[in-house]
């Protein structure tokens, strides 16, 4: 009995990331037999969203803070694209307020995505460096407001993002296999930071904070690196739907991506990596049947469709049931593994005794507070 | 070139607006722990409640023709059963639920009215006006204030006296205050938490519509997302004054709008657009120097 | 043989996938005071909890008056009679001594008798009389235990829940609230469930103790039975035949 794993009890253990990309590279297969092009479409966009919201569970997911402000990383990866290699000869007519060397260069596309990633992540370490500090509800409003402002600086800063009107000429270099292979590669980074020890020093915090703080955890830290993580992918995923479209604007990466991309990570399993990828396929389905049923479908003689908006607010009630009867998700909160027994199982609170207001679980912590009572009160 | 006391009362002006959104958003935050995204939504209906359900491109008139007292009565009436409608269907069945979950839920409910609202009176801007006796100028010696200004200023410390003296003197004042600072040890002296959390929605609400009555008079438009700026500025103004603190929520207000106005008229020209940037900077560089806010109480503990 | 006034019956309650009480049950009679004594981690505040609404049973029942109240929102619990002082007391103290003390009042209906009430209250705990206008924050902390008591029976409670009572206290204070306690029960008749940590003062005030641990009831009796205190340190701390029957952790 040799004392290294076998290579299938390897495998075993780490399905999840394994499973969860034959289940794109399926996505991606079936496409190919379609010869659809609006399927096609279809799926590069779901692909893409991977990548995103796998980002985003990076953060979440691990630190259990909530982050409102991802979007505004992915337009700053997008933009960042557009500013490499977009448009070589108009770009100066654009965007005039762009440095020169930038207007004088064009980077090719594979860099150019790598660098957005990197500019996006770049531009978390600033933000993050200060509102990592803040406790988690706080932080979420501050994400929810670097949103805001990203986006009025976009709209604004028309000589630089051509403001709100759109960037066209990025040269198409999203296909899906491009963005299947950066959604992998997406995936098994997660994978590894989630079970690496960075990941689980943030997941004791996302329990317990105080608890994690007095074991040594550097909780800001941890925070600062997930959220600087995400930031990249969420980058990455601008980019490649720049290249994707090929035309961006500031509109786009707003209240409406964040939305939906929320809600495919809580209907997904907020706390899994499986629940992220999971949530982006089962409502990305979702939409597509919302979509055609807006369309209108043939039922013998009449058509019917739904009114535009439903759409929408269908995400809106499915999101908001989900959390009030499977707040866990599709997913349960746990990893998808092969064979499907719980290898991987990350145990969860079965009732959600310990909320805000409640009082924490009885002896040692509250001994502790005794403790300290007693110096501080004789008499 | 106006007068520094001029820029001082607009600047007073704009804090009263965001000081009472502030504590719309702190109420609810002090006694729910939710931070609630529906909230500028609120605002909003505030508005579309005073013209007809139509998705006609001019706004038909339908309250909004009212004489003012039953205008402000029924809108506020109507953001209150919409707020407590939201209560009972989304925030009730969590109520054992994280404040993460919470706000992610309240997100999800803030997606769902905005897009009713735009299926029911159509996505694009309408024009609405009322009071228009507002926009004279009410000239005081060498001052000429727009009388929406002072009528802003008046109203706000109006409601500011007249909840402090709610929460100080009524009984669900106290119980409020109680359940605030904790909530189940309030419970298990008899006070009935679905009480005191609609009394917080219902206040709420009234300060929601409220502002955006007065936000109306200003701008003159609804629009879906009228309530989203307003409502980002009162989360801002609560977490720099200091999370769970009323009295912190209306300091961050005043300090927005005050500080927002200085830097507007300080601010280069070309550089006026980004001021809202500014702004979002100096409270990074407050909050980097007092993360738990400007004010902080005994009773503001919080849990994540 | 006087009816119980409080019946708790096979209760289990979980945190989680935690079981932090595996079936308890319990009695306590009108005017009686039982103390419910164990070491720290036993379950004893979980059980207070549950008996006042805080926390929902998974298992077993919980009688009141005759009626059963596993699964009623604390604040039902509250307003019929059963009201709880808390560990760690608990005093609102962004609030007025007055204010605390008026915050369980709001549920009675005969506002001419929670006056009176309160007069009384200021009567038997005067510190709070002199210190009515203060904030809360501002009392020591056996001012606090006894704004927490004057607190809970305001709410016009038959029995008290009485979480520790001792803790942080500087022993003299110690013995105030315990005498405090006791007339509650001769003056006003209020029944008594003390959880309490030490055996000797268990003993000094009850009638009846329970001993609990891990969850369990190890050992129940009067407290001159118990007098010795011999059988309740073995039950305390796990001496003796009582431990074989234990299973391991949950």
């Amino acid at each position: 009995m040799s004392r290294t794993m076998t290579l299938g009890s390897a495998l075993r253990l780490h399905s999840t990331p394994i499973v969860l990309s034959l289940v794109l590279v399926l996505i991606a297969l079936v496409a190919t037999a379609f010869h659809s092009s609006s399927f096609d479409r279809t799926v590069v966009d779901l692909l893409i969203r991977v990548v995103f919201v796998v980002g985003l569970y990076i953060f979440i997911g691990n630190s259990g803070v909530v982050s409102f402000g991802h979007a505004a990383f992915m337009m700053i990866g997008a933009y960042a694209t557009g500013w490499q290699d977009c448009c070589s000869m108009t770009k100066s007519f654009f965007m005039p307020g762009l440095p020169q060397f930038m207007l004088d260069t064009t980077v090719p596309p594979p860099i150019a995505t790598f660098i957005s990633g990197l500019f996006a992540a770049f531009f978390a370490l600033l933000v993050g460096a200060a509102i990592m500090r803040l406790s988690g509800i706080a932080a979420s409003i501050a994400t929810f407001a670097m949103l805001v402002v990203v986006n009025v600086v976009y709209s604004n800063w028309d000589s630089v993002t051509a403001g709100t009107s759109t960037m066209t000429g990025i040269p198409a270099f999203t296909d899906r296999w491009v963005a299947l292979l950066v959604a992998v590669f997406a995936i098994f980074v997660a994978y590894l930071y989630q079970i690496s020890r960075f990941g689980l020093m943030l997941r004791t915090s996302r329990e317990d904070e105080i608890a994690a703080k007095a074991s040594g955890v550097d909780v800001i830290g941890q925070r600062l690196l997930a959220f600087i993580l995400s930031a990249f992918f969420a980058g990455l995923a601008g980019s490649l739907y720049a290249h994707f479209l090929g035309t961006i604007s500031v509109n786009a990466f707003y209240l409406d991506l964040t939305f939906i991309t929320l809600a495919m990570l809580v209907v997904g399993g907020m706390n899994s990596l499986s629940g992220a990828v999971i949530g982006v396929v089962c409502i990305s389905a979702l939409v597509e049947i919302l979509r055609q049923l807006e369309r209108g479908i043939e039922i013998g003689s009449a058509s019917i469709a739904l009114p535009g908006g439903a759409q929408e607010i269908g995400l809106g009630i499915a999101m908001v049931l989900v959390l009030i009867f499977r707040q866990r998700g599709i997913t349960g909160n746990q990893e998808i593994t092969w064979p499907l027994s719980r290898a991987m199982e990350k145990p969860e609170r079965t009732r959600d005794v310990d909320r805000a207001q409640t009082t924490s679980p009885p002896p040692p912590a509250s001994r502790w507070r005794h403790q300290s009572k007693v110096i501080k009160q004789e008499g | 070139m106006a007068s520094a006391l001029q820029i001082l009362i607009d600047g007073i002006s704009v804090g009263s607006l965001y000081a009472l959104a502030a504590l719309g958003v702190g109420l609810v935050f002090g006694v729910l722990r939710l931070v609630n995204f529906a909230y500028g939504d609120f605002i909003t209906v505030g508005s579309y409640a005073l013209i007809v359900p139509s998705a006609s491109i001019t706004a038909i008139m339908f309250i909004g023709d009212w004489p003012w007292p039953l205008l402000v009565i029924a809108s506020a009436i109507i953001v209150m059963i919409v707020a407590l409608i939201c209560d009972f269907l989304v925030f009730r069945p969590l109520r054992q639920a994280s404040p993460a979950v919470l706000m992610i839920a309240s997100f999800g409910l803030s997606y769902v009215i905005q897009n009713a609202i735009i299926i029911i009176y159509n996505a694009r801007p309408k024009a609405v006006g009322i009071w228009p006796g507002l926009a004279e100028a009410i000239t005081v010696g060498d001052l000429r204030v727009p009388g929406l200004q002072v009528v802003t200023i008046v109203v706000a410390l109006g409601l500011l006296a007249a909840l402090v003296l709610f929460l100080r003197k009524s009984r669900f004042g106290v119980q409020m205050r109680a359940a605030a600072e904790d909530f189940q040890m309030a419970r298990m002296l008899g006070v009935q938490a679905n009480t005191v959390i609609g009394t917080a929605f219902v206040i709420s609400a009234f300060l929601a519509a409220i502002v955006s009555l007065l936000f109306l008079c200003q701008v003159g438009v609804v629009s879906f997302h009228m309530g989203t700026q307003l409502m980002l500025i009162a989360f801002i103004a609560t977490v720099i004054g200091g999370m769970g603190s009323l009295v912190g929520a209306v300091v961050g207000g005043y300090a927005i709008g005050i500080g927002g106005t200085l830097l507007q008229v300080m601010l280069p020209e070309n550089l006026r657009y980004f001021r809202d940037a500014f702004v979002f900077g100096a409270v990074i560089i407050i909050l980097l120097a007092r993360p738990q806010g400007l004010v902080v109480t005994r009773a503001a503990r919080e849990r994540v | 043989m006087t009816a119980a006034m409080l019946e708790v019956a096979d209760i289990h309650v979980h945190y989680g996938r935690l079981a932090a009480v595996r079936g308890v049950s319990l009695a306590v009679a009108p005017g009686e005071i039982v103390c419910l004594v164990g070491p720290n981690g036993a379950g004893k505040s979980t059980t207070l909890l549950t008996i006042a609404g805080v926390l929902p049973p998974t298992r077993g029942t919980v009688t009141f008056d005759g009626s059963a109240m596993a699964g009623l929102p604390a604040e039902v619990v509250a307003r019929r009679g059963l009201s709880m002082v808390p560990e760690g007391r608990r005093v609102f103290s962004s609030l007025t001594v007055e204010e605390n003390l008026r915050i369980g009042t709001y549920g009675r209906r005969d506002r001419q008798a929670v006056e009176r009430d309160l007069v009384r209250i200021y009567d038997e705990f005067p510190v709070l009389a002199s210190r009515r206008s203060m904030r809360a924050a501002k009392l020591s902390g056996g001012e606090q235990q006894q704004l927490a008591i004057g607190r809970a029976l305001l709410t016009g409670a038959k029995l008290l829940l009485v979480d520790e009572p001792s803790l942080g206290l500087a022993p003299m204070m110690v013995e105030r609230v315990y005498d405090i306690l006791r007339d509650v029960r001769q003056k006003r008749g209020v029944t008594l469930l003390i959880v309490e940590e030490s055996t000797e003062r268990a003993v000094d005030v009850a009638d009846r103790v329970y001993v609990l641990r891990r969850g369990l009831i190890e050992l129940e009796g009067t407290s001159e039975e118990l007098a010795d205190g011999e059988r309740l340190h073995e039950a305390y701390f796990g001496f003796g035949a009582a431990t074989a029957s234990h299973g391991g952790p949950t």
